[in-house]
């Protein structure tokens, strides 16, 4: 059976294909201001890519900020049920998952049977977030995709006082113009991003021995690094492009069968 | 003759006061460095009293980037200069409640003038301008048009989030479903307006209050809070936003003497 998985983000949206379990096919879109139209537009390039009609699609499941525009969806899930879900297939002993977006950062305990334990999200503050990230990272005309390479060069890591996303922003412009170096500040950006995950696993409890790393911001090596120093654990890696993980489980809970069958 | 100047986060002001009279006042964006921000924002003014640098005797300095100006002759915390400024324009003023570009400050001052007690937000870009400014742009709207155009509003967009950047989320959500950009508008000088009077709340406002600061001049703002606090404020003879450059050319001018 082949189920779809939406996943509309604040500042992307993702589509997943599944048969089964296997992932056919996803895309990750930014998202712009006539989102529902692009939604449809990506979800037909997509299914036209493995010739398949809507027809075939059984069922599909949308999460999200956005959730609520996906017209193919027969309903929302939340996003950390999903999270899990997506976890629990890529790996069913990860006992914590960690999901950084665009603004929202979540913890995501999965049990041992696959099923979601207790989840936690950010206070609705920017401070530390791919947002911010995104921020100081335009503001240096660095590509998100060159801000691992340039950040690890960094020797000696800018230390951000600010404490707000949009002041860390003038503060950087400053430290531009004052002659910091551009990988000492996207680092000292990544550090700022690691402190808040850490703030938050510190809220969480027990977080258990096998931790994954997913979200966007997760496609940056560096991050991924510190991240692991910090936590002095190994993050996994999913087999797929972490930022499709929440679409990915929405597809999964669709096929609708028993976690442990699955 | 002396000056004052202010440097703030996203505005330079000065100010010429000449035995006790202003000559001249001139606001501009900020350049990159403090020191080239106070030098251009001071020659305009000075063109526009017709003086030149060598009539001033002093100069004092204000603002975040106060102490990197090598001609100041002197420099003062921006929290005396607008209490300072604000009590020279009118000497009933017992509360300044100023909104700048990066903080906000509700100051508290004594029969004489003097700075009694103080709050300031400069941690979170909520009820500040940056925050208008952040999402005036999200609307597309300019953002001295904010305040007009949200007085037309009948019923404003409530606006949930704290977080600046959350709120934009917000405000696109509310453009994708064609609420009207006025609504849209009002909801966010409410916003604004909101944070600022979670601030006095630590603090008692005692009459009369003026407001001062870039955002001051935001009607839409400045009736927002009139609302929420039940109080109004007292209008000021000289532009709000030039208060602390006027403070700090008063203290100029006190060191003279």
């Amino acid at each position: 059976m082949i189920t779809a998985g939406f996943d509309i983000g604040t500042r992307a949206f993702k589509i997943c294909l599944v048969e089964d379990t296997r992932l056919l096919a996803g895309a990750c879109q930014l998202a712009d201001r006539n989102l529902e139209q692009s939604i449809s537009r990506c979800y037909k390039q997509l299914l036209a890519g493995l010739d398949l009609s809507r027809r075939q699609v059984k069922k599909a499941i949308a999460t999200g900020y956005g959730a609520n525009l996906v017209k193919y969806a027969v309903y929302e899930l939340s996003e950390p049920a999903c999270l899990a879900r997506a976890a629990y297939q890529i790996d069913s002993g990860i006992t914590t998952l960690i999901d950084v977006g665009a603004l929202f950062i979540r913890i995501v305990k999965i049990d041992e049977n696959g099923f979601l334990e207790d989840s936690d999200v950010n206070e609705p503050c920017a401070a530390g977030s791919g947002k911010f990230l995104e921020l100081v990272a335009e503001a240096l005309a660095v590509p998100f995709n060159d801000i691992s390479t340039i950040a690890r060069r960094s020797l000696r890591p800018y230390v951000i006082t600010s404490t707000c996303a949009v002041f860390a922003e003038s503060e950087i412009i400053s430290q531009i113009n004052a002659g910091v170096a551009s990988e000492d500040i996207l680092a000292g950006a990544l550090d700022a991003l690691v402190s808040k995950v850490l703030a938050l696993l510190g809220k969480s409890g027990e977080i258990g021995e096998k931790l994954a790393l997913s979200g966007g911001v997760a496609k940056i090596p560096a991050l991924r690094e510190k991240l692991a120093a910090a936590l002095d654990k190994d993050l996994i890696d999913p087999p797929l492009d972490p930022q499709l993980m929440p679409a990915y489980g929405a597809a999964l809970l669709a096929q609708g069968r028993s976690r442990r069958g699955a | 003759m002396v000056a004052g100047i202010d440097i703030g986060s996203l505005t330079a002001k000065a100010l010429i006061l000449d035995h006790g009279i202003i000559r001249a006042l001139h606001i501009m964006r900020v350049r990159p460095r403090p020191v080239d921000s106070a030098t251009a924002v001071l020659e305009d003014a000075l063109n526009i009293a017709g003086a030149r640098m060598s009539d001033i005797q002093a100069c004092c300095a204000t603002g975040y980037g106060r102490l990197e100006i090598p001609f100041a002759t002197m420099n003062m915390s921006e929290i005396s200069c607008h209490a300072r400024g604000a009590f020279w324009n009118d000497a009933s003023i017992r509360t300044v409640i100023d909104i700048g570009g990066q903080d906000c400050k509700v100051i508290s001052l004594d029969e004489r003038g003097l700075v009694k007690d103080f709050i300031m937000n400069d941690k979170c870009a909520a009820g500040t301008g940056r925050s208008l400014e952040i999402l005036s742009k999200a609307i597309g709207v300019e953002l001295s048009d904010l305040g007009p155009l949200s007085l037309k509003s009948r019923r404003p967009v409530a606006i949930t989030n704290k977080c600046s950047i959350f709120m934009e989320l917000e405000v696109l959500q509310h453009l994708y479903r064609r609420t009207k950009l006025k609504d849209i508008a009002a909801g966010i000088n409410l916003s604004v307006a909101k944070r600022v009077a979670a601030l006095t709340k630590m603090l008692t406002l005692m009459p009369a209050i003026c407001l001062t600061g870039g955002v001051s001049k935001n009607a839409g703002v400045a009736m927002g809070l009139e609302k929420l606090l039940e109080i109004s404020f007292k209008p000021l003879t000289c532009d709000p936003q030039i208060m602390g450059a006027l403070g700090a050319a008063v203290y100029a001018q006190e060191d003279l003497a």
